[in-house]
């Protein structure tokens, strides 16, 4: 049962051919077949956003999404975003703005980041309810918003 | 994830095919819940028919009197659309309150009836709005097609093609949701047939339900409205973790007032 069938996803700008099991979760794929381990696995549940990648430039949680649903679409990772020395700008705001402590869930803060940028969101309110789904337990958000908001402000 | 076949057949025809050869099938379109629920074994279908390649399940059409919502259209594709949000402002602002973006941008109309979760947001506004699901083989008016908790009128092999609603500018969505998931703790809809109040509830019972006693009165009667002498007694209203049903009672006749008066709202 379950024979593995091909696929071809765009991933990180590269189309990379893959023949995989169906039940492989693109979370799975990105980790343990692709060695991306930026994207983090924080619930499992479809509710922390740790695992937050962009679909043809759209959040998504890569825990609740078979690779397979993906075949012939884009999906970009934080290993896309910045390089360690030279920081993308959402980075930057970031890290200017101590919108992390442990780390672990910024990876897909910083993906929510960039659709908050590109969905044209200004007050502090709309990014509030624009990080419904990321979770962080550290921060307390506070910084978080407030790198947001400095990254919405950077041309 | 346990194992299962996966089929991505590109006609209604050829789905339904596959769904009727199938051992315990079921059809993919965004995986919002299905995945989730899959992944803790709530459900285990044998065969997956992702259904996201079928054109004529998509888009949003307007005609005369009405708006056609394709039933692949995402909650976020509802929520921005300009059609939608001068033709039926409170289904536009319903979309933008469902779960979280992430969700909003994969979701779909036709997968939240489909499953016909008693808390889900969609709901409420195809009672109160009156509206239409086309299938491939009939047309199902709201009110029948919700028959209870996770329970619709299809046919396990049917496929939801499009929502039709009635355009109702005046219409406004409000909801208490749970913190944890936006699910509705009391989700309310509201909309007015010509001088008709139409008001239906979500997430307080087995299944949506219209407020007998307020529809079919007039926006002047229930400016004036005494909401909290209304009778619940005949509603079986929910008791969970979230709420007792007399806190869900109590927010049902507190909201009451506010979700009239965004209704008459002029935007």
């Amino acid at each position: 049962m379950s024979d593995k069938i091909s696929i071809v996803i765009n991933i990180n700008n590269k189309n990379v051919k893959l023949n995989i099991e169906p039940r492989l979760l693109l979370v799975d794929l990105l980790r343990n077949s692709l060695e991306l381990k930026g994207t983090h696995i924080g619930c499992d549940t479809s509710q922390c956003g740790s695992c937050m990648v962009l679909m043809n430039e759209k959040c998504v949680k890569s825990c609740s999404i078979l690779a397979i649903q993906c075949d012939k679409k884009s999906i970009k990772t934080i290993e896309s975003i910045g390089k360690e020395n030279n920081l993308s700008n959402v980075q930057k705001a970031f890290k200017e703005n101590h919108g992390l402590q442990c780390g672990f869930c910024t990876p897909g803060f910083i993906m929510t980041a960039i659709e908050c940028k590109k969905n044209n969101i200004s007050t502090e309110k709309e990014i509030r309810d624009f990080l419904d789904g990321n979770f962080c337990r550290c921060t307390g958000y506070q910084n978080i918003v407030k790198s947001i908001s400095y990254f919405l402000k950077m041309s | 994830m346990y194992k299962f076949r996966y089929h991505k057949p590109s006609s209604l025809k050829e789905s339904i095919s596959l769904f009727k050869e199938k051992e315990f099938p079921k059809y993919l379109s965004g995986g919002m819940t299905l995945i989730p629920s899959m992944k803790q074994l709530l459900s285990s279908p044998t065969d997956l028919i992702d259904i996201q390649n079928i054109e004529e399940l998509k888009g949003i059409h307007k005609t005369e009197n009405t708006i056609i919502v394709g039933a692949l259209t995402t909650h976020n594709e509802v929520a921005n659309s300009s059609i939608i949000k001068k033709n039926i402002r409170g289904l536009s602002y319903l979309a933008s309150k469902i779960a979280d973006n992430a969700v909003r941008n994969c979701g779909t109309i036709g997968g939240s009836i489909c499953n016909a979760d008693p808390a889900a947001d969609y709901p409420a506004a195809l009672l109160s709005l009156n509206a239409i699901v086309t299938t491939n083989i009939r047309e199902i008016s709201a009110k029948d097609f919700f028959v209870d908790m996770f329970e619709t009128k299809l046919e396990s092999y049917e496929i939801v093609k499009s929502v039709t609603f009635p355009i109702k500018p005046k219409s406004y969505y409000l909801k208490i949701s749970s913190q944890a998931s936006k699910y509705a703790i009391v989700g309310m809809f509201g909309s007015f047939d010509k001088d008709k109040a139409s008001i239906s509830i979500t997430g307080a019972a087995n299944k949506v339900f219209y407020l007998q006693d307020v529809n079919n009165q007039s926006p002047d009667k229930l400016k004036d409205y005494d909401f909290q002498k209304l009778d619940l007694s005949e509603i079986n209203i929910n008791s969970d973790i979230h709420a007792s049903a007399e806190y869900r009672s109590s927010i049902i006749k507190n909201m009451l007032p506010k979700l009239i008066n965004n209704v008459l709202k002029d935007e």
